[in-house]
């Protein structure tokens, strides 16, 4: 944790996390935090734990051992509730929206308008597809119809609003899972694009990806763990995308990183 | 065409033909009605029967020819005025008549297997009519965006009950055509009788499959309910301690046996979401654990018989409601909808000023709106003059029956005063349109008024004549169904012209450029408090019903109602139209169809279920679990528990389908609602809900219970093997969810 350039309290921070599935050791003490408005890269080969790590943040699963600091103050994440309580929005590769709804009531899904009829409270459709239109178009992503099913729609659009949703509802963490892998360049670019803006709105980002390449421009830090443990934390300017790539295959940190690294130790 | 509307002479010919057409269809049309209505044309087997008894088809094609008939004149005179809109009303008219057309002349070919004679002038009329319809659509459609037929397709391709509509239509024509007494009434009456029960619990399957689980105990769920009921209602139980329950009264007995229901739902969701099992593996648990139950209680082979506990000098159970509870239901009612009114005093009365300002100032149309102001305020008046007369009249009864005072004539001028300051509240509503429109036909048009003005004319000529109505003080108990006729109408008029503001409001903001979305119905009526007025609507024609209730039109007032409860849960329905018309329909209900209450109350259910699923917060949480189980749970939306919610729902509907069936039939053996579950998941099926989930309606659900019930009478009727059912069944069902899925996939 020595490598911090801010004196804040981070938003997230995550301390001697452990996860174990049985005999399984996913996790084995990894320490990850994430400052106010950064955009952190999660990098790691297929099983290295990228994933196991950020569903104990989300409530999907609860650490063996380990504890959680939101904001500086110690949580307990049971349960997604929680999480998105806490303002923790994730958008999933395919978990993100129900593809049988309509983008409006995917956007509101959890917390929709309703207006009153008589006794019973009603959902307001006119409002929930017009304000989510409004909602999305802040981001910048345009839409034909909010009364649309969402499964007629590409994989780019559908992870543009899932993100739009997060930004929309005020959340403070908003957590990527490999959201580009099954997307198209001109997708792609769309979608570095909005958490791009996310980030200026004030949000923080986490991007789980093993392509380096995706998000080198975008990412602030990146935090590379390899078979449960962590690799290491780098600014995006200590490193280049090749020694990334590298160390995310390997889980070495190359030679003239670790010199960089024990200077700043002894300093 | 285009050229047409756009008043170029160049083109008028094609014009002048197709309204010549429309106007000759309409009159042919109509003349179709006149001949139904005096014997020229007969529809099924009509030797020896008295021409005022038309049958239901011929009702059903009177009436259907009438409407088209309006609607062929309608289009001919829109034509004439070279109105915009009456080019898609060509458009729908020749596909309909085209349809109509078709459907004769097969009718009429196929309709000889069973006369022996084939009907040339049917069979060549309606090939006529095809073949003309067919010319016509091909030109009419010319050129316009949408036609008729594929904006039909488009709306098909995105509804999730398509295959069933599809069915639906298929199968009910080739059973009509293939045997004259599919539409008898008796037969009609026993595919929805025998079928609504299992409508009601498939609306909770249907419920639980969006939800992504189903549940196959609900026959057992089922059989143990109706069981618990009887028993409760019966001899009682002895269980353990507080679990022994004396012989309950029959609500008492039947809320008991609705919560036996629910645990046994409780069971299954807890049972599926704390063990993870499939529901598939849980349900079937339970469907043979539940069928213990029924069986271990009621062993030896024994029925549980209503008429064995309580032999026939007793009646069947009865509930008794106090009238003055329901009067004073009806008072509670009356006094909410002249307070809601009330607070818009102070609007109204400016209006009332201005539209006089505007007469006095010799606007254009100004004496057209006094014209509109009047008949609103007198029909107005009319309503609040019955409201009044209607408290008066409860006064009366209550202080004759038990304070002994008699009603004077004093009495009767506070009436019309006290629906005179009710008139003056309630007349603003009316008023509204009226005073804001600055040329004649912007708010109501002279033809439209003259026709309501005739219509309310006849109508209530009509009902007094046939009624031999009076109002009179001395007898109020004559008066009171007029009353509450008057009442009814009076509400159905405002509601219309609540709608009709709306409509003008939407105009208005059209005229001046604004987007039309920028006032959204539900605002607009909020901003005005019109929504209140809407409300008032539905509650007056309650409160009327209340009052009439209370007053028991036909009866007695001093002793309680007695309601049979049987008779509201399943009882079935005896409709004289001749009685309650006094002879000038004939349209009845014969004592051998047997329709029952069942269906009502499916209706009602459906209706309800399908606002909870696609207009709530829960209903919305239901889709996204079923959808995409994980999304829903990423959103906050506790997955677990709408599961366990969705099967006591469930269960809690097949507890009312049980205690129907007990209602219709007042015995239980252990084996009841034994294979139902199959049933009711195949009508799910074929309604297009997808077993996956996330996908599908109730209406859906509706169609499939209609096709199911529709092919076990009309197999049948048809004189095929009824052992072949099942094979048919599953055969259709599987052509359903193909359909299903060939018309979704066309639509992506």
């Amino acid at each position: 944790m020595g490598n911090r350039r801010s004196n804040d309290t981070p938003l997230v921070d995550m301390r001697g996390i452990f996860k174990f599935f049985g005999r399984v050791q996913a996790i084995r003490g990894i320490d990850f935090h994430v400052d106010r408005q950064e955009i952190v890269g999660l990098l790691g080969d297929n099983g290295a734990g990228k994933s196991t790590l950020i569903k104990t943040l989300t409530g999907f699963h609860t650490p063996t051992r380990g504890q959680i600091y939101f904001e500086g103050r110690p949580v307990n994440i049971d349960s997604p509730f929680v999480a998105r309580e806490l303002g923790i929005e994730t958008v999933y590769q395919d978990l993100a929206l129900v593809p049988l709804m309509s983008i409006a009531r995917n956007f509101w899904l959890g917390q929709e308008p309703t207006k009153r009829f008589g006794p019973f409270r009603l959902l307001d459709d006119e409002k929930m597809g017009e304000e989510a239109r409004k909602a999305l178009a802040d981001v910048g992503i345009t839409i034909r119809n909010p009364h649309e099913e969402v499964g007629t729609m590409s994989g780019g659009e559908r992870q543009s609003i899932a993100i739009g949703r997060a930004v929309y509802f005020g959340k403070k963490l908003l957590i990527l899972d490999e959201p580009t892998s099954a997307l198209s360049v001109g997708e792609t670019r769309k979608v570095l694009e909005y958490t791009r803006t996310a980030k200026a709105r004030g949000m923080s980002v986490i991007f789980i990806t093993h392509n380096i390449g995706q998000i080198h421009q975008i990412a602030d830090r990146f935090t590379v763990i390899s078979h449960g443990t962590k690799v290491g934390d780098f600014y995006k300017d200590e490193v280049d995308e090749e020694e990334v790539a590298s160390m995310v295959m390997t889980g070495e940190v190359p030679e003239r990183l670790r010199i960089i690294r024990e200077e700043e130790m002894m300093v | 065409m285009q050229a047409y509307f756009e008043n170029r002479d160049s083109n008028a010919q094609s014009g002048q033909l197709y309204t010549l057409m429309m106007g000759v269809l309409g009159l042919a049309y109509l003349a179709v009605t006149i001949m139904i209505f005096t014997g020229w044309i007969a529809l099924g087997d009509r030797a020896n029967i008295s021409r005022r008894d038309i049958n239901f088809n011929e009702w059903a094609v009177a009436i259907g020819a009438g409407l088209l008939g309006i609607g062929a004149l309608r289009t001919a005179w829109g034509l004439a005025q070279r109105e915009k809109a009456s080019w898609a009303w060509l458009q729908w008219m020749a596909f309909v008549s085209l349809l109509v057309g078709f459907a004769v002349a097969m009718s009429a070919i196929l309709g000889t297997t069973q006369s022996d004679t084939l009907n040339l002038e049917r069979v060549i009329i309606g090939f006529a009519g095809f073949g003309i319809s067919a010319i016509v659509y091909r030109f009419a459609v010319q050129g316009s965006s949408y036609t008729p037929d594929q904006r039909l397709r488009i709306q098909l391709a995105e509804s999730p009950s398509a295959g069933a509509i599809i069915g639906l239509v298929v199968i009910l024509m080739g059973f009509s055509m293939a045997s004259d007494l599919f539409l008898e009434t008796t037969s009609i009456a026993s595919i929805l009788s025998n079928n609504a029960t299992k409508g009601i619990i498939a609306i909770g399957i249907t419920t639980l499959m969006i939800s992504g689980e189903f549940d196959l105990s609900v026959g057992s769920v089922l059989g143990v309910t109706s069981m618990a009921y009887m028993i409760f209602m019966g001899e009682g139980f002895q269980g353990i301690g507080p679990l022994s329950f004396e012989q309950q009264p029959t609500v008492i007995a039947a809320i008991l046996a609705l919560i036996c229901a629910c645990i046994m739902g409780l069971i299954n969701g807890i049972l599926l979401v704390s063990t993870k099992i499939p529901s598939f593996i849980v349900t079937l648990g339970t469907l043979f654990a539940y069928r213990a139950i029924a069986l271990v209680f009621i062993g030896g082979g024994r029925i549980l018989r209503y008429r064995d506990y309580f032999p026939p000098p007793a009646e069947f159970p009865q509930v008794q409601i106090s009238r003055w509870a329901i009067a004073a239901l009806a008072i509670t009612g009356a006094v909410f909808i002249l307070v809601t009114a009330a607070q818009a005093i102070p609007q109204y009365w400016r209006r009332i000023k201005k539209s006089w300002a505007s007469i006095k100032d010799r606007e254009i149309g100004s004496v057209l709106a006094l014209g509109v102001t009047i008949w609103s305020i007198m029909s107005v008046a009319a309503l609040a003059i019955v409201f009044a007369w209607l408290s008066l009249v409860a006064y009366y009864h209550l202080d004759r029956v038990h304070l002994g005072a008699t009603l004077g004539k004093g009495d009767f001028w506070l009436a019309v005063v006290l629906g005179l300051a009710g008139a003056a509240v309630i007349a603003g509503i009316n008023l509204f349109p009226t005073w804001r429109k600055t040329k004649p036909g912007e708010a109501y048009s002279i033809p439209t008024g003259v026709t309501i003005a005739i219509l309310w004319i006849v109508v209530f000529s009509l009902i007094i004549k046939v009624y031999n109505l009076k109002l009179s003080l001395s007898s109020p108990d004559e008066s009171l169904p007029i009353l509450v006729i008057i009442t009814s109408l009076a509400f159905v008029h405002l509601a219309l012209a609540t709608f009709r503001q709306y409509r003008l409001a939407r105009q208005q903001v059209v005229a001046a450029g604004e987007k039309v979305d920028s006032i959204p119905m539900s605002a607009y009526l909020r901003e005005r408090g019109l929504l209140n007025i809407g409300i008032s609507v539905i509650l007056g024609l309650l409160i009327a019903f209340l009052f009439a209730t209370a007053y028991d039109l036909f009866g007695n007032v001093d002793s309680p109602l007695r309601i049979g409860f049987f008779d509201v849960a399943n009882g079935q329905w005896r409709f004289t139209g001749e009685q309650v018309t006094r002879g000038l329909i004939h349209l009845n209900i014969p004592d051998q169809a047997n329709l029952r209450n069942a269906i009502a109350w499916w209706v009602i259910l459906a209706a309800v279920f399908q606002v909870i699923l696609f207009r709530t917060r829960y209903g919305n949480s239901v889709f996204a679990v079923g959808g995409n189980r994980g999304a829903a749970r990423a959103q906050g939306i506790n997955v677990n528990r709408v599961k366990v919610q969705n099967f006591v729902l469930c269960s809690f509907l097949t507890g009312l389908a049980g205690i129907m069936e007990v209602a219709r039939n007042p015995g239980v053996d252990p084996l009841k609602g034994d294979a139902w579950e199959l049933d009711v998941i195949a009508m799910t099926v074929i309604g297009g809900t997808l077993l996956t989930g996330g996908y599908g309606s109730i209406i859906g659900t509706m169609l499939g219970v209609l096709i199911f019930g529709m092919l076990s009478t009309g197999l049948v009727l048809v004189g095929m093997d009824s052992r072949m059912f099942q094979g048919v069944i599953g055969v259709i069902m599987i052509i359903a969810v193909v359909l299903n899925n060939t018309v979704k996939r066309s639509r992506n």
